[in-house]
């Protein structure tokens, strides 16, 4: 079942070439990236709560296909979406 | 990797992209200097507004401009053009004028057919998310972007057409690129990147959202049309070549597109219509035998037949024959007509413009100097201004428009730019804030422009503590930003180009408002910019109200005055100028004048420029007026830098005060030719003027030892015309205007009750309100009638040695509805309520505003009985039993003071007592004096005096100093207030009618001023 993470879940990532995600660690486990396959950015609500993020979709050696993001203003990563 | 340097930004929009782009074509060069680009192109939506600027900013950032435009064609796509060459330009010029003439005023829509045959020299870019290729493949339906794709390479070529790659970082653009890279190869196209720039920096895009929601009038939360991030900006060749690292070719072909964009906007003069003259002489045969002839009528002497030579010589080497000839061809129409008008400006410098009777004033009789309009060593061709009648002005436009054709005559556009309420109010609502909120805080501010509103006090006043909020924090940045930004396509007030070839080949134009009326993409700056001349037919209600007088003389008696005969040397018109009595008389009305004319006491017509051309922002803040004053007084001693310039000085006292003064003084002690005076002059006039004189200066000082004067004191000169030839008024503006100031005053002088009818008939216009012409024709023993809806017309009227108020002056009464109960009276007079209810279909809110001014007063009955009469019949006058009242009501009765009260509301005005004389015992009591006592008050006294409100000025010139007058019954009183005083009476000044001011009296002469201490509500007596 597709699992939606409100606010996202606060993961760690590393990154290949200081700009894609190599692997992600969530619940105690290292995820390697096997592909991205989306990248976008979003820049909205400024007026009232800026959203800057850029979003990656991308499936992992483990198995997942999922949608992370990294909070541009924070520098935080977030895991949204894990697809069934 | 390709060099960075190789990218050239194809797709930007400006703010000339009207509430779209949120940055000048000087901030986008600004940023493609900064990121070391070499080339950037221009391409607002269905304009070319911002060429000129865009080209002047970009050659002075050492950058080649490239034009184009984004166009939007009938199924509401875009594509993205630029322009090669010159038939480039033309074919986007026709293309933009059918878009815009195909559309409402503000859109423009181009069918597809009408680029057959108009793309040569054009490069087109299959456009952005929009484009009809992009639109297809975003919908998946690749069979229309290919034949989209086919039709545009159809109508371009292979060569003229590449297909556009954006990558804003969209969830889609991935898949989108990839799909059109794939079509251009499939069918044989190059690919070329853009980034359809809205904003130089990123973070312009705050601003960008803002016009976005302002341009569809929702706010932030609710809008659907907002970018979803903030990659729209101008970006570096870097940044551009890793979003298409796959596609190198779409950075690498931006350069081959842009080497091919070569086309330079052409500067100068446009062909004008060859005017068709007698027996297919030359324009400037015909225009010498037209001088002449005049010059013969006339009896000019012998020598004045040199200067006109010598103007026509000038005027041929400036091509400028045809324009005289057409003007002239104008004015002649204009006079056929019976429709007033004269030349203003610089244009009265010229002696053809006088024999031509373009200009009132003869150059040679008031030493005005030629160059200072047209002279070979000038580069910018000057425009011919004339003012019209302002309720027949359109006439002569249609004139010229039938004459010379619609696609061969447009008038200039002008943009209406945000200012600091605009901005606010527009910024406020797209964050959502109520209205009402928002005109509270409007109504409060006393600034115009909204660059430096976080310094406004009038803001933070309004806003008190709210002003830390994030949201008004938000709103004020946002508005600073918005300063000067163009809001939406207005007219300009009267300037027209005409030209030989279809204007759309130089310019494109767009439809008005008004019918048949088109105006040029560019407005009065660019066309100037561009070296195009066009002629000003301007509107001048002061010529509409001296027109409407004399033909009130005319009907009322035998002797019809004809104003052109009048000689400018009457004592009686000069008296009652010097007394200060000036309330309507054009241009030395003001409170400003009123001060300054008891000491400056005009005898003359020359006084009459001095006086016009002394009291303006220039002179003021150039220190000129009251040396001048001193000197005119006796109080200083007249002397010269040097005995050469006191030909030049003499007029105005040694004091430099007009334009035609710097370039005399420069012939006369450097030996300069009036050309280069002029270049001087107008350097000295110019911002940014360092550079710009200090060219001057040594040509200046060598001029001036040739000549035998020494260095010292030439230098001090030419200080002296650095700190006050920048500040210097026009002469011959000033000696037209002078014409029009007489004769204004001529007509008060001897026909009050005809110009003060005029007047009001004529407004918005002068100075003062018409409550204030009111209550001055009273205070000259005008009897001032109420509005009568069995006596009034429209307009207002003589009647009895006196003025009969016009339905004008009822709020809602247009004249369509003034004339419709003007004509359903016909001969009989309405005999009470029911009659007129049942002879004239007008709203119950008109009715009851006639009856509120008293319009109903001639049947005896009490306003307030009229108003419940009214309330109780039925609606349907045809029916031919009313139902009214079937018993009398005892309703109060208004006093004086309310029924005033009522009067001002309906009709801004009153034509009973003066409000402050409802006050007057009271005021009298607390020992507070009228204007009568205040004017005989010595000086240094300590008084306290009331009145209305009826000027509140705040010149950027006076240091924070605010100039207020008050009215009562008697007249004015002038009151100055100083910075310290206004700050802390500001709330009561500010929200105040009717005010009480204590301070001390300063008398000078006959001008007395109240320098304010104390400010009262009145309410507090």
């Amino acid at each position: 079942m597709t699992r939606l993470f409100g606010g996202g879940v606060l993961i760690d990532v590393a990154l290949q070439n200081g700009a894609l995600p190599k692997h992600f660690r969530w619940q105690r486990r290292v995820h390697p990236v096997k592909g991205v396959t989306n990248t976008w950015r979003v820049d909205f609500g400024w007026w009232r709560l800026r959203i800057w993020r850029d979003y990656f979709k991308l499936h992992t050696t483990t198995g997942l296909l999922v949608v992370i993001y990294h909070d541009l203003l924070t520098d935080s990563w977030y895991l949204q979406t894990i697809y069934d | 990797m390709t060099n960075p340097s190789c990218y050239v930004e194809l797709h930007a929009h400006s703010y000339f992209s009207l509430l779209d782009g949120a940055s000048s074509p000087d901030e986008l060069v600004n940023r493609a200097q900064t990121l070391g680009m070499s080339l950037l192109a221009l391409t607002d939506h269905d304009a070319v507004y911002g060429a000129p600027r865009f080209v002047q900013a970009a050659h002075k950032a050492g950058i080649r401009p490239i034009l184009g435009a984004e166009l939007t064609l009938d199924d509401y796509s875009h594509l993205t053009l630029l322009v090669k060459d010159e038939q480039g330009w033309q074919n986007l010029c026709a293309l933009i004028t059918a878009a815009r003439h195909n559309a409402p005023k503000g859109e423009a829509v181009l069918s597809v057919g009408a680029l057959e045959g108009h793309t040569g020299g054009l490069i087109a870019l299959s456009g952005c998310r929009q484009g009809r290729i992009a639109r297809a493949l975003l919908k998946r339906d690749k069979a229309a972007a290919l034949s989209a794709a086919n039709d545009l390479l159809r109508l371009f070529g292979t060569t003229n057409f590449w297909v556009e790659l954006q990558h804003h970082r969209l969830p889609d653009d991935n898949r989108l690129v990839a799909h059109l890279a794939a079509l251009a190869t499939h069918i044989g196209m190059g690919v070329a990147a853009t980034n359809n720039v809205h904003y130089a920096a990123p973070d312009g895009h705050l601003l960008q959202d803002v016009l976005v929601c302002i341009r569809d009038n929702t706010t932030l939360d609710e809008s659907n049309k907002l970018r979803p991030n903030s990659e729209y900006y101008l970006k570096s060749g870097n940044e551009i070549e890793a979003l298409f690292a796959a596609y190198p070719q779409a950075v690498t072909n931006t350069l081959r597109i842009a080497e091919q964009c070569t086309f330079e906007l052409q500067y100068g003069l446009q062909e004008l219509p060859r005017f068709p003259t007698p027996c297919s002489l030359t324009a400037d045969t015909y225009l010498h035998q037209l001088c002449i002839k005049r010059a013969m009528q006339l009896g000019f002497a012998i020598h004045t037949y040199e200067q006109i030579d010598y103007e026509l010589r000038v005027i041929h080497n400036s091509g400028l024959s045809n324009y005289f000839l057409i003007v002239w061809d104008i004015v002649r129409y204009a006079r056929e007509q019976g429709i007033l008008c004269q030349g203003r400006g610089s244009a009265a410098n010229s002696l053809v413009a006088y024999l031509l009777d373009i200009s009132p004033i003869n150059p040679l009789s008031h030493d005005l100097v030629f160059e200072r309009f047209l002279s070979s060593e000038r580069q910018v061709v000057p425009d011919i201004d004339i003012d019209f009648d302002a309720a027949r002005r359109e006439e002569v436009i249609q004139y010229v428009y039938q004459r010379y054709g619609l696609e061969h005559a447009a008038m200039a556009s002008t943009f209406v730019t945000f200012r600091a309420r605009s901005a606010i109010r527009d910024v406020g609502r797209s964050l959502g804030l109520p209205l009402d909120v928002l005109e509270h805080v409007t109504t409060s501010l006393d600034v115009h422009q909204s660059r430096n509103l976080h310094d406004s006090t009038s803001l933070k006043d309004a806003l008190g503590g709210q002003i830390e909020m994030q949201t008004w924090q938000q709103i004020v940045q946002l508005a600073e930003q918005l300063d000067g930004f163009p809001r939406h396509l207005g007219i300009h007030n009267g300037g027209m180009v005409i030209t030989e070839m279809p204007l759309a080949h130089r310019v494109p134009t767009e439809p008005a408002t008004m019918t048949d009326r088109h105006v040029t993409q560019w407005d009065k700056e660019a066309l100037e910019d561009i070296g195009m001349v066009k002629i000003d037919i301007l509107g001048l209600r002061m010529l509409s109200a001296i027109a409407e007088a004399v033909s009130l003389i005319s009907e009322n008696s035998e002797r019809v005055p004809d104003l052109s005969q009048l000689t400018f040397d009457d004592p009686a018109v000069y008296n009652m100028i010097c007394t200060a009595d000036t309330v309507g008389v054009f241009q030395v009305e003001s409170r400003a004048q009123a001060q300054v004319l008891p000491r400056l006491n005009p005898r003359s017509f020359a006084d009459l420029i001095i006086c016009i051309s002394l009291i303006r922002p220039g002179p003021v803040q150039g220190d000129m007026v009251h040396p001048y004053l001193r000197r005119r007084d006796g109080e200083e001693a007249i002397n010269y830098l040097h005995p050469l310039l006191e030909d030049a000085l003499k007029e105005t006292l040694g004091v430099i005060l007009f334009q035609e003064q710097c370039l005399k003084v420069a012939q006369s002690i450097a030996g300069f030719t009036a050309g280069q005076g002029e270049l001087l002059r107008r350097a000295l006039g110019a911002k940014n003027t360092g550079a710009a004189i200090d060219k001057f200066y040594n040509d200046f000082i060598a001029g001036a030892a040739a000549k035998g004067v020494e260095t010292d004191v030439a230098e001090t000169i030419f200080n002296r015309l650095r700190a006050f030839g920048g500040y210097s008024f026009p002469k011959s503006h000033a000696a037209s205007f002078a014409v029009l100031v007489y004769h204004s005053a001529w007509l008060k002088c001897y026909h009050p009750a005809a110009f003060y009818t005029a007047l009001l008939n004529n407004q918005p216009m002068g100075f003062w309100s018409p409550a204030i012409l009111i209550n001055d024709a009273q205070r000259h023993s005008i009897p001032i009638y109420p509005v009568d809806v069995n006596r009034s017309q429209y307009g207002c009227i003589l009647e009895d040695k006196g003025i009969r108020l016009g339905f004008n002056y009822i709020n809602g009464f247009g004249e369509e509805t003034g004339k419709k109960l003007v004509e359903a009276r016909g001969g009989a007079p309405f005999e009470h309520l029911k009659d007129f209810r049942q002879r004239v279909m007008l709203s119950r809110n008109l009715m009851e505003n006639l009856i509120a001014a008293g319009a109903m007063d001639i049947w005896q009955q009490p306003r307030r009985n009229l108003i419940w009469q009214l309330a109780t019949f039925q609606n349907d006058v045809k029916m031919l039993n009313l139902i009214s009242a079937s018993e009398a009501i005892a309703l109060p009765v208004l006093s004086q003071a309310e029924k005033a009260s009522m009067e001002y509301g309906i009709t801004g005005l009153s034509t009973g007592s003066h409000p402050i004389v409802f006050y007057r015992l009271q005021l009298n009591q607390h020992g507070i004096l009228s204007s009568l006592q205040f004017n005989q008050h010595p000086t240094g006294n300590k008084v306290c005096v009331a009145g209305l409100i009826v000027v509140h000025q705040a010149p950027p010139t006076a240091k924070g100093y605010r100039f207020i007058t008050l009215e009562d019954e008697h007249g004015f009183i002038n009151l100055i207030v100083k910075p310290k005083i206004y700050v802390e009476f500001r709330r009561i000044i500010r929200s105040a009618s009717l005010l009480l001011a204590e301070g001390q009296v300063q008398r000078q002469g006959t001008v007395t001023n109240l320098i304010v201490e104390r400010c009262m509500p009145f309410k507090g007596l």
